[in-house]
């Protein structure tokens, strides 16, 4: 081949490309937005992260939730205030020694593959999840055997009382998979949700799309004929996508707020996280000041959460004194205004301490989370005469280094669920977050009163423990940070309560007609 | 040219077993997957047997032998978090990234060639806009370039979509549509780095005596063009443009995450952060490969090109 045939060539194939690249150009621009119409019936909701995997057996957290519970129905709901009413299970009801859990699952539900969901079906899902390696194991921990008394009844006996079992039962430990499904449950979802997967349809990673169930019992309870869950890491992403309301549900940080309101969409905070300092060295083996109440006191009243709601929440935080979840019942709202912004009031608790001076205190930093609360929390227990020095973290060691017990006191946002779950993870002397093993007497005997209290009986027990707890100053709470979420009011119709922690599909129906 | 080939092969799989080596050992320094597979409150037991299941009790050199040995057999393993083989978390998201990687490239050396050979042949107002504009490009993070055109495109005008991505087998407009504003944000400055070498070039060749007489005989304009002035520059235009591919490619994380696409940056950044070893192995290899190749190819083009270089 000459020379310039090969540079022709070439030429052709430049111009081809261009050519090709302006059409793409040309095209892509044409027609409007994305995003679905009032008619069609679909709702497009953003959410913050994608999922892990498919099956509730291995766990997740509250938003892998909103994922699982388009395909897959609980045994027990939780509903929207942490109370718990039936799912698949129609009657629910424990032993005098709250030993043993009696479930009624009515005849004739089916999986979405036709596999009828009856007593054996949850009893071969609840001992799948035991054995499975992962978070939703921990939840059933206390179960010693799930045995099936008939079709329509299975009972599951505990090794000892389990106040969180009925949450955990609403939650990912509880969803129900077709055990035809159970060899592929991590990558096909096989439930008897409202919703099934249309796998050709979605995008790993983009877009996932469900079409109704027709086997759902309760299709009214889910007003859109199709729903597309859309994953958005980056806060960017999501902001972008709500404003110019590619999507029908999104979510936006308090930077975002005043432009989703002007773009004509409907927001409403919800109180998911406690952003707080925790004191978890308690016994004061790495700073001995720590062990003094007095001086945990001083650093609740050393640190400005008003301060802190107004430069980074963007006024949209409320202050707090406490850890459990404001719609719970363990939540005193007195308890907020017990440890004021007050510096004297904190140097004067250190001096008393035998501090005057002030102490040094080593804490870990990061940029992943809340980067913007480290310098001013500096500054302001420089203020009473604490000097911290912070260590940088990776994000990627952040859990395993600060509760593994290497720092005396560190910054954490936390998202309250259930107290007893909370209770357990924070307070008990193994739980998850008490890294320093802090064994307190009358925690313990508080929590195993409530361990052993019926349901109904364990509000005035959760109250005295969370007073307690603020009392003694285990943690510096500064503020409930609120999650924004919107919704395009002229297509959807949402219904968020004020104490609300966590989004349920059924929150958003189609306007009527 | 055989011998050149094989000892291009030789050098590109030592880099592979360097590359993929040295992040085996980083991952495994840097964090530990177990806690987060079996969930924070599980029992030293479950810990140890999960540990002991995925391997992580065996030296660090045999674990990555058998993982090598592996690979070489086509088999990259499955997440140990998502459960999906590899090789399928790879192949759903390697479209994502080549497509926008490619068309950014393809935009960035059409357009780069046209502003550089414009900007050498007619000088004057046309270079100095360029040089201007170049300085521009340079200095404007493409993230910045990402959100003010999600701004005005998206948010304001509706045009196109402002995150997502479509496959072109799904559709092929919404492909298009879902394409356009990342591959923007990441042209703006390969635009530049291309506009400035080929301008720099194409006015060197110009200033050589053998174009000289070939302008002062008198030869057509389009010939002088591109038979002489073009295939004279495009070497090292091609070796920029070659590297700008490689640059976008690994690049396009920033974009992925502004526009919640699927590709290979989201993918590498979450398996990253929990440590899940045999998605990042098969990340890493196939985007070394992918640079292997590229650079196999741009060195091939250029000889090609240019007979001097062969002989080299």
């Amino acid at each position: 081949m000459n020379r310039s045939i090969r540079l022709a060539k070439v030429r052709r194939a430049i111009g081809a490309s261009l050519a090709s690249m302006g059409l793409i150009y040309a095209t892509a621009a044409c027609g409007a937005g994305s995003g679905s119409s009032a008619a069609d019936r679909t709702v497009v909701l953003a959410t913050p992260t994608d999922l892990t995997n498919w099956d509730p057996a291995v766990g997740g957290d509250d938003l892998a939730t909103l994922f699982f519970q388009t395909v897959f129905s609980p045994l027990l709901t939780v509903n929207v205030d942490l109370t718990v009413s039936p799912g698949i299970a129609s009657v629910y009801s424990y032993n005098g020694t709250q030993t043993s859990l009696t479930l009624t699952i009515p005849a004739g539900q089916r999986f979405s593959d036709e596999t009828p969901l009856d007593a054996d079906a949850v009893k071969r899902n609840l001992d799948r999840t035991m054995k499975t390696k992962g978070g939703s194991a921990t939840s059933l921990a206390n179960i010693t055997s799930v045995t099936v008394k008939s079709p329509t009844e299975v009972v599951i006996d505990l090794k000892a009382p389990d106040p969180g079992l009925l949450f955990a039962l609403g939650r990912a430990p509880g969803m129900m998979v077709s055990p035809r499904a159970f060899g592929n449950a991590k990558i096909t979802p096989v439930g008897s949700g409202p919703y099934v997967l249309d796998q050709h349809a979605s995008t790993r990673g983009s877009r996932y799309v469900f079409a109704r169930n027709p086997a759902y019992p309760h299709p009214e309870r889910y007003g859109f004929d199709k729903v597309e869950l859309r994953p958005m890491r980056d806060f960017n992403a999501m902001i972008a996508a709500t404003t110019s309301k590619q999507v029908d549900v999104g979510g936006v940080a308090a930077d975002g707020v005043e432009p989703a309101k002007a773009a004509g969409l409907t927001v409403k905070a919800m109180p998911s996280n406690v952003i707080g300092m925790w004191l978890v060295d308690r016994g004061g083996e790495l700073a001995k000041p720590l062990a003094d109440v007095r001086v945990r006191q001083a650093i609740n009243h050393a640190l400005d959460a008003d301060g802190f709601i107004k430069a980074i929440s963007k006024g949209g935080g409320t202050r707090t004194t406490q850890m459990f979840a404001v719609a719970s019942q363990s939540y005193d709202a007195s308890l907020d205004s017990r440890y004021p912004y007050d510096p004297a009031r904190a140097r004067q608790l250190l001096a008393e301490a035998g501090y005057p001076h002030g102490f040094e205190l080593k804490m870990p930093s990061e940029n992943a989370f809340e980067p913007a609360y480290y310098p001013i929390v500096q500054k302001q227990l420089a203020a009473v005469g604490i000097k911290v020095t912070y260590i940088p973290v990776a994000a990627n060691q952040i859990a395993d280094r600060y509760l593994g017990g290497e720092f005396p006191a560190f910054m954490w946002t936390y998202s309250p669920s259930d107290n007893w779950l909370d209770a357990t993870y924070l307070l008990s002397k193994n739980g998850i977050y008490n890294p320093f093993h802090t064994d307190d007497r009358k925690v313990t005997g508080l929590l195993a009163r409530i361990q052993k209290a019926p349901r109904a009986q364990q509000q005035p027990l959760f109250q005295q423990l969370n007073r307690y707890v603020v009392e003694q100053a285990w943690f510096a709470p500064l503020n409930i940070d609120p999650v924004y979420i919107t919704w395009k009011p002229d297509k959807v119709k949402g219904t968020i309560g004020d104490k609300q922690m966590f989004i349920d599909l059924r929150d958003f129906q189609p306007l009527a007609g | 040219m055989l011998v050149y080939l094989a000892r291009r092969v030789g050098v590109a799989f030592v880099v592979l077993i360097a590359v993929t080596f040295l992040t085996f050992v980083m991952l495994h320094l840097l964090a530990d997957p177990v806690r987060e597979i079996v969930g924070r409150s599980a029992t030293p037991d479950q810990v140890a047997a999960k540990r002991a299941e995925l391997g992580l009790n065996d030296p660090i050199v045999s674990r990555y032998g058998s993982w090598l040995a592996d690979a070489s057999r086509g088999n990259l393993g499955t997440s140990w978090f998502t459960g999906i083989p590899v090789t399928e978390t790879i192949g759903s998201a390697l479209p994502v990234t080549v497509s926008v990687a490619l068309l950014a490239t393809a935009t960035s050396a059409a357009l780069g060639v046209l502003a550089g050979m414009a900007a050498a042949f007619r000088r004057g107002w046309i270079d100095k806009a360029l040089q201007t504009a170049t300085g521009v490009a340079f200095s404007v993070p493409a993230l910045w370039v990402a959100l003010l055109l999600v701004i005005v495109f998206a948010i304001r005008l509706h045009w196109l979509p402002a995150t997502g991505y479509t496959p072109f087998a799904q559709s092929p407009l919404g492909w298009a549509r879902s394409l356009v504003l990342p591959v923007i944000a990441l042209s703006l400055s390969p635009v530049a780095a291309i506009a400035n070498q080929t301008r720099s070039d194409v006015a060197t060749i110009m200033q050589q005596d053998f174009f000289r007489t070939l302008r002062s005989r008198g030869l057509p304009r389009r010939r002088l063009l591109f038979r002489h002035l073009l295939r004279n520059a495009a070497p090292k235009t091609l070796t920029i443009v070659g590297l700008q591919f490689i640059a976008l490619f690994g690049g396009t994380l920033v974009v992925e995450e502004i526009f919640a696409m699927p590709g290979l940056g989201i993918v590498t950044g979450s398996s990253a952060l929990r440590a899940d070893v045999p998605v990042v192995l098969g990340v890493v290899l196939v985007s070394t490969l992918l640079v292997v190749a590229v650079n196999l190819f741009v060195d091939l083009a250029v000889g090609w090109l240019d007979p001097k270089e062969r002989q080299h």
